[in-house]
């Protein structure tokens, strides 16, 4: 067993709160490539974790918060690539319950350290199994699970649970306990004394996104999705390096889910915990998952690969069916929109003379996009009317997309859902800094597609430099 | 004269509150019969009901032995056991443990069985000992139930250990029992009116008991 289990093993006084601003991580991860390992990684981000502030709580909803999805998923890509260790290991593991089901069947997983792994599949597929095997919830029939090399069983149970945050559907707080003590929970049973414990679980709550306010409140008087955050709070509380997940936030409305999700990724990125996150939703495993392993009724393994080589290759005609139609437009959400040819020349500034505007009348484009004064789009008018003469009618430019941030897919959405089949590429602040044709989208595409191709070829990498910089829908 | 005119008879006759035979010495009895009746009651039902409800073995035996004891009566086991052991305090206590028990034990199965079981999964999953579940998870949830058996129990402990009056032993049933045979109304009705004070003060301690003891995240539950 290497360092970090020993770390934590050390009880209350060898906590540290990780607060890591996720571009320090970053570097910290790259600075370590050379030298794998968990231990060294965790020393290196906890150093860098006193000197950074911690991302404001409030900002899940705000898709642009610190790191791009891209950019971390391209950490996780280097590290599946045999860069750094797996941290659990799953060994042809077969349940067969006393009942004689057999739910899960000869199943082998390395599940990557740091990073999302999500195990997907039909209702009754043992995923819920496979979870509960790794913290001994359930003892497989035959078969072993590794844990940083060592097998699960050789550590007392309590240990080794107390080593894992886990986290069920409808959270499962202890209604007799408030908010701060259900949080602060398993910190209490490692022995730290109650003010402690209450003070990091306040930290929890913040991390989370949960006001303060709600601490001294009962589960009860919480929403499901408030609940949600205090069982994600409450699994962190005591730092465990891995985090189980199951169905988590399959009880709470779509848009309260999807806010989840983001503060689930962001709090992954600032952690760098290892999570195996279970759900029947595909949506959800390709949203989140760094690697996702889609299962089949009887507990056997369909296909475990990153999302991006799911939908873009499927392993035979049950995974096919299960992620669903339109896997092509949703694999886009992988490809940066960096790359696309962005022109200004039919952008017309606020206050533009007549010579500016006949130039952007005459660049080819059927419209012409008018900006205001900060030179947020105002809606598109008529290329041939020519807009010297008068205030011309124009065309909402609904919504634009923020370029290089998000995704190929939203650049196509843009266009498509655009009446003038142009979308309108701006900044982070919404500045307009071109348009693009639906026609130079598309070819973008087709060059995203083939640079892919050429990338799996040639090793990692360059597929990684591809997926720089987009956003996940 | 009127029910009113005994009572207040009854209380105001001096005799009454004095000696052995006085009311705080007959209540300070009946008291200590009632709380070693409900004190041995609880000491079985409680873990019995504690360890079923939690396993979720052995419903429809205990569901069965609920039954029978409750369709004792009272009355008869006392006498039968006071032929059988003699005077003492052992006769009256079977027949008023025998009617403590189902209350509790029932309600305590109940309460567990009826738990939510998913704190108990997350507490569990969290690496909690199933000491610690039961006691710290557990427990707290089913409190409000758990009480409410021992209420009941605790009601019809006091109202009923009126009858060790009649195998000449204390408390309160003195009064009624004494008064009957001397025909004297006033006592019968003032020892009957003890008694129905101390039942509404034994709910009105469960009801104290109950908003110290049970989390405000639970009370609600029934
Ligand atoms: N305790 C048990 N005893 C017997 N069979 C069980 C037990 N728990 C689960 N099973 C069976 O094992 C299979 C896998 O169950 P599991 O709960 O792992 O599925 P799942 O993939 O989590 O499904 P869901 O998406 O519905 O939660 C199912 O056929 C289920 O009926
Ligand atoms: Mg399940």
């Amino acid at each position: 067993m290497n360092r970090p289990f020993a770390e934590w093993r050390g009880g209350p006084g060898s906590h540290t709160v990780v607060a890591v601003c996720p571009r320090a991580e970053r570097t910290a991860r790259s600075a370590v490539r050379v030298t794998p390992g968990r231990g060294t990684r965790r020393s290196t981000r906890r150093r860098d974790g006193d000197a950074q502030p911690r991302m404001e709580p409030g900002g899940l909803d705000s898709p642009g918060t610190g790191l791009s999805e891209t950019d971390r998923r391209q950490a996780v890509h280097a590290r599946s690539r045999g860069v750094f260790g797996t941290l659990i290991q799953i060994e042809s593991v077969t349940k067969r319950y006393p009942d004689g089901t057999t739910a899960v069947d000869g199943l082998s997983l390395e599940i990557p350290d740091g990073s999302i792994t999500v195990l997907v599949g039909p209702s009754g597929c043992g995923k819920t199994t496979t979870l509960r095997m790794i913290n001994r919830m359930v003892e497989q029939t035959s078969g072993r699970i590794l844990l940083d090399g060592a097998d699960i069983r050789e550590q007392p149970v309590s240990t080794l649970r107390r080593s894992m945050g886990y986290v069920i559907q409808n959270a499962g707080l202890f209604p007799h306990r408030t908010i701060v003590d259900n949080i602060a929970t398993v910190p209490r049973m490692l022995g730290w004394d109650r003010r402690r414990a209450r003070e990091r679980a306040r930290e929890l709550m913040e991390r989370v996104g949960l006001d303060g306010a709600l601490a001294r409140r009962y589960p009860y008087q919480l929403s499901g999705g408030q609940q949600q955050r205090v069982g994600v709070a409450r699994a962190l509380a005591a730092d465990p390096p891995v985090l189980l997940m199951d169905e988590p936030f399959s009880a709470v409305d779509p848009i309260v889910r999807k806010s989840l999700q983001a503060e689930l990724l962001r709090i992954q990125e600032e952690l760098g915990k290892t999570i195996v996150f279970v759900t029947h939703d595909i949506d959800e495993a390709i949203r989140i998952g760094d690697m996702v392993a889609v299962l089949r009724t009887g507990g056997k393994l369909a296909q475990f690969a990153p999302p991006d080589e799911l939908l873009s290759s499927p392993a035979d005609a049950f995974v096919e069916d299960f992620l669903g139609t339109d896997r092509g437009i949703r694999r886009l959400s992988f490809f940066g929109s960096d790359g696309l040819e962005l022109t200004t020349q039919p952008v017309l500034p606020a206050g533009a003379d007549a010579a500016q505007a006949a130039r952007a009348a005459a660049s080819g484009a059927p419209y012409v996009l008018l900006t205001d004064a900060e030179g947020r789009p105002r809606g598109w008018a008529e290329a041939k009317g020519g807009p010297a003469g008068g205030e011309p009618e124009l065309l909402p430019t609904g919504r634009p997309f923020v370029a290089g941030r998000e995704s190929l897919r939203d650049a196509l959405d843009c266009a498509v859902l655009s009446p003038t089949g142009w979308a309108v590429a701006v900044d982070d602040q919404g500045k307009v800094v071109g348009v693009v044709s639906q026609e130079a989208i598309g070819a973008a595409i087709r060059s995203a597609h083939a640079a892919r191709q050429d990338g799996d070829g040639a090793g990692g990498a360059d597929r990684a430099d591809a997926t720089r910089a987009g956003a996940v829908t | 004269m009127s029910l009113f005119q005994f009572i207040s008879d009854f209380f105001r006759d001096n005799a009454n509150w004095h000696g052995a035979y006085g009311i705080p010495h007959r209540l300070l009895e009946h008291v200590e019969y009632s709380l070693i009746a409900l004190g041995i009651a609880a000491g079985i039902a409680l873990p019995v009901g504690l360890v079923t409800g939690h396993t979720g073995r052995g419903g429809n035996a205990l569901a069965l032995v609920a039954t029978a004891a409750r369709a004792l009566p009272s009355y008869g086991l006392l006498v039968l056991m006071f032929f059988w052991l003699g005077l003492g305090l052992t006769p009256v206590m079977i027949p008023l443990v025998a009617l403590a028990v189902p209350p509790i034990l029932v309600t305590t199965y109940e309460a567990m069985r009826t738990l939510d079981p998913a704190p108990v999964d997350a507490a569990r999953g969290m690496g909690m000992g199933p000491a610690a579940v039961l006691f710290q998870v557990e427990l707290p949830s089913a409190l409000p139930l758990v009480l409410s058996g021992l209420r009941s129990a605790a009601i019809q402990v006091v109202s009923t250990t009126a009858i060790a009056a009649t195998v000449s032993l204390g408390g309160l049933g003195r009064f009624v029992v004494d008064g009957l045979y001397q025909q004297n109304y006033t006592i019968v009705v003032g020892g009957a009116t003890l008694i129905a004070g101390l039942a509404l003060v034994t709910i009105a301690l469960f009801w104290l008991v109950g908003r110290f003891v049970v989390s405000p995240g639970v009370r609600g539950r029934r």
